[in-house]
């Protein structure tokens, strides 16, 4: 899976908002915001990869438990999939 | 067919010589109308005026606008296209001028922003609008103050002027039952200013306008404001928060 669309991240507050870019860009409703992990969860989405792939990665960053990192991963994939983001 | 009308316009203090195809477009600018050396040149093609037409029939399944009218919405695209370049943005909404500040109101078409500036021109003596419909927002010379500025662009009701006044709020409208208005952070008002701002398929330009954006604030106020504009507090609510001064 990866993303649909080119989105360009502005960073405020303590949030990243991710804001679609380039010719499709009129076809994404709205903005989504993030937190700094679900940021990087969409910097691995440019390129083909897999919710295990993702956890993994992150596994490798963080020290919260494999499985707590699957569920955050699972999350953020879940409001970009009702949004139409993600190719499969 | 070549472009047979060429005048220039003077917009957010750039003079730009415009070429176009069909009077219609010429006529909606004659307020803006200048003789000052250009700056700035923009040229619609018939091939602008097709795009709009396809872009039209892409959304709505047909299109009844003739060649002069799709005219219009090229140039406002290709103007609003080039002036990005020069740091200045167009946002939809209807601009207020009061006591030499500017309040930009800004909502979805519909929800009552030409019914609100109305209470205020008729309570505000001196005010008028800069611009009803699609103001361009400039910065100042030293890039710290922004500025609402005119535009041909007036809304339906043609309202326009071709003043620069330091813009002092943004405030996006939403109908509600009751009134009430308060300051927002930029992150809260950031998705509904990128909604109510032009914006470019060219991700350089793109990336300009949300620079641009984030530079509004804080020397710009950002408020939200629930609007009932048949209740009678409706304006006081908002002139006195927008003010601080009682109506």
């Amino acid at each position: 899976m990866r993303l649909k669309y080119e989105f360009e991240a502005v960073s405020m507050d303590d949030k990243f908002i991710l804001v679609p870019v380039g010719d499709d860009a009129m076809k994404v409703n709205g903005v989504i915001k993030l937190n700094g992990p679900g940021l990087e969860i969409v910097d691995m989405l440019k390129t083909d990869t897999s919710e295990a792939a993702i956890a993994d990665a992150l596994a490798a960053k963080y020290d919260n438990g494999r499985s707590d990192l699957l569920c955050f991963v699972q999350s953020v994939l879940a409001v970009l999939r009702e949004n139409g983001l993600i190719s499969e | 067919m070549a472009a047979v009308y060429s005048f220039a316009i003077s917009i957010a203090g750039h003079v730009i010589q415009v070429e176009t195809q069909h009077f219609r477009s010429c006529a909606i600018c004659r307020h803006f109308l200048s003789d000052g050396a250009a700056d700035i040149r923009i040229r619609v093609e018939q091939h602008d005026i097709d795009a709009e037409r396809e872009a039209i029939e892409r959304l709505a399944g047909y299109c009844s606008h003739w060649d002069g009218s799709l005219e219009t919405f090229a140039l406002h695209k290709r103007l609003a296209e080039r002036l990005i370049d020069e740091d200045i943005l167009l946002m939809h909404g209807a601009v207020i001028a009061v006591d030499r500040q500017a309040y930009l109101f800004t909502a979805p078409s519909g929800t009552g922003k030409t019914t609100h500036i109305r209470q205020w021109l008729d309570r505000c003596p001196g005010s008028f609008v800069v611009n009803g419909d699609k103001p361009f927002i400039r910065f100042s010379d030293d890039g710290s103050l922004p500025l609402a500025c005119g535009s041909p662009w007036g809304g339906k009701e043609g309202m326009t002027s071709r003043a620069m006044i330091p813009l002092k709020a943004v405030i996006l409208m939403e109908r509600a039952e009751d009134n009430h208005i308060s300051p927002i952070s930029l992150a809260d008002a950031f998705p509904v200013l990128l909604q109510q701002v032009y914006r470019s398929s060219d991700r350089r330009k793109m990336h300009k306008t949300l620079e641009l954006l984030q530079r509004l604030h804080p020397a710009v106020s950002l408020w939200r404001f629930r609007c009932n504009n048949f209740k009678d507090d409706c304006f006081p609510t908002a002139y006195r928060a927008l003010t601080g001064r009682e109506p």
